[in-house]
């Protein structure tokens, strides 16, 4: 019985790693180079298709009096400038469409692993949506993205060498950890969402495994809805913060 | 599942593509519909302020006229009333003027008549006066003599002579 218990726990635990390893299902030959193609990648483009394929479907044709898709986008599209602007200022209109994108990317990539039907009792899903940030390549890929853009917005802003005197401030001995920063954050965001998407995804894989029948679309709620729409608003918050804060870096220590 | 990979590139890229679709396709044509709505949507409200507004003055005008209409009537009334009463005093004054004209002039010529009637009596009474004194001389005059002398006067003058005897 024991030892039953135990053999079953091994399996779950093969299955659990087997479902969050990353594989690679084709490769590209570029430049005399092989590309591998993972399946998070491919998920991710799946992700950008959907977005694209709905941004044009919505501006395809505008009315006046918008119908909902049409009054949805125009909600994201406002949400998002006076959002950007009311943590930046009006600066933040420029960042609006960078910051709508990155929530429309993790929104969709966070929630389409919703839609993969569960199996248990023999029954085997037909497809399988697995959650994208699980690759902590992905989650790295972003926050270099949002770092670059804080960069790019404080040196634009005031220019190399304003830049390069930013990080003496306030005082000079400031220098190595305002240096640190553009390590420590984006390794933070990129580790926050990376953990918790792979943990909400290690546990529903437990719960499924245990108690296939009720728990998981229970537990999915808070798991996979409530984690994805959470982790999705803190990532774009944060980047917000940051690129806000770049850009009214002098005014903050003024 | 932690290591390095291509992936971290590949994510760069997609963000990067993904992030100048939407601005061109999504951002641009949404906020340039926005803003064009919501100028138009201005300029209507501000269209339909401006009519309003003048609709406003234009009742009012009417208002006023209206309210000076009932007071014009009165005066117009008033004056037609005035300058009818001036009128008929001058009708009136003019008629008695007339009337007293033509009543001299009625008095003139009947005085006229009298005076030639009178002229006229004179010349008869002178004619007659002469006749009776033909007539008288003619015959002698006594009491019957003298009578019927008159009634042949009077016969020679036209008269019956009846009258006398009656």
């Amino acid at each position: 019985m024991e030892r039953q218990a135990s053999e079953e726990a091994v399996s779950i635990g093969q299955r659990i790693t087997e479902a969050i390893s990353i594989r690679t299902v084709f490769t590209i030959r570029l430049f005399g180079n092989e590309i591998p193609i993972s399946d998070t990648v491919i998920g991710s483009w799946v992700a950008m298709a959907i977005i694209v394929a709905a941004a044009i479907a919505v501006t395809r044709r505008l009315r006046d009096v918008p119908r909902r898709p049409q009054a949805i986008a125009e909600a994201f599209v406002e949400f998002a400038d006076s959002f950007a602007c009311g943590v930046m200022g009006p600066a933040g209109k420029a960042y609006a469409p960078f910051l709508g994108t990155l929530a429309a990317y993790l929104a969709v990539a966070n929630l389409l692993p919703m839609l993969t039907p569960i199996g248990g009792f023999g029954f085997e899903p037909p497809f399988e949506i697995k959650p994208i940030m699980r690759d902590i390549n992905i989650t790295a890929g972003l926050s270099a993205s949002v770092i670059a853009v804080v960069l790019g917005s404080s040196i634009a802003k005031r220019g190399v060498l304003g830049w390069a005197a930013s990080l003496l401030k306030p005082v000079a001995f400031m220098l190595p950890f305002n240096i640190l920063e553009y390590a420590i954050r984006p390794v933070s965001l990129a580790l926050r969402l990376f953990g918790n998407i792979l943990g909400a995804f290690i546990i529903m894989r437990l719960i499924e495994a245990l108690v296939p029948i009720g728990a998981p679309p229970i537990a999915g709620l808070y798991f996979d809805l409530f984690d994805g729409v959470m982790q999705t608003v803190v990532f774009v918050y944060l980047s917000t913060i940051f690129i806000g804060e770049a850009i009214h870096m002098e005014e903050a220590h003024e | 599942m932690l290591s390095f990979s291509v992936t971290f590139f590949i994510t760069v890229a997609n963000l990067a593509v993904l992030y100048l679709v939407l601005r061109k396709l999504l951002w641009k044509p949404l906020r340039a519909f926005m803003d064009d709505r919501a100028e138009r949507i201005r300029r209507d409200v501000d269209e339909a302020a401006s009519v309003k507004r003048s609709a406003e003055e234009m009742r009012q005008r009417y208002d006023d006229l209206i309210t000076n209409a009932d007071e014009e009537a009165e005066w117009v009334l008033r004056d037609a009333e005035d300058r009818a009463a001036v009128r008929s005093r001058e009708i009136v004054a003019e008629a008695e003027r007339e009337a007293e004209a033509a009543l001299r002039r009625a008095a003139e010529r009947s005085a006229l008549e009298v005076a030639r009637a009178r002229d006229q009596l004179a010349e008869e009474i002178a004619g007659i006066a002469v006749a009776a004194a033909s007539v008288a001389a003619r015959k002698g005059l006594d009491g019957e003599a003298e009578r019927l002398a008159a009634l042949e006067f009077i016969r020679e003058l036209g008269g019956t002579g009846e009258r006398s005897d009656a």
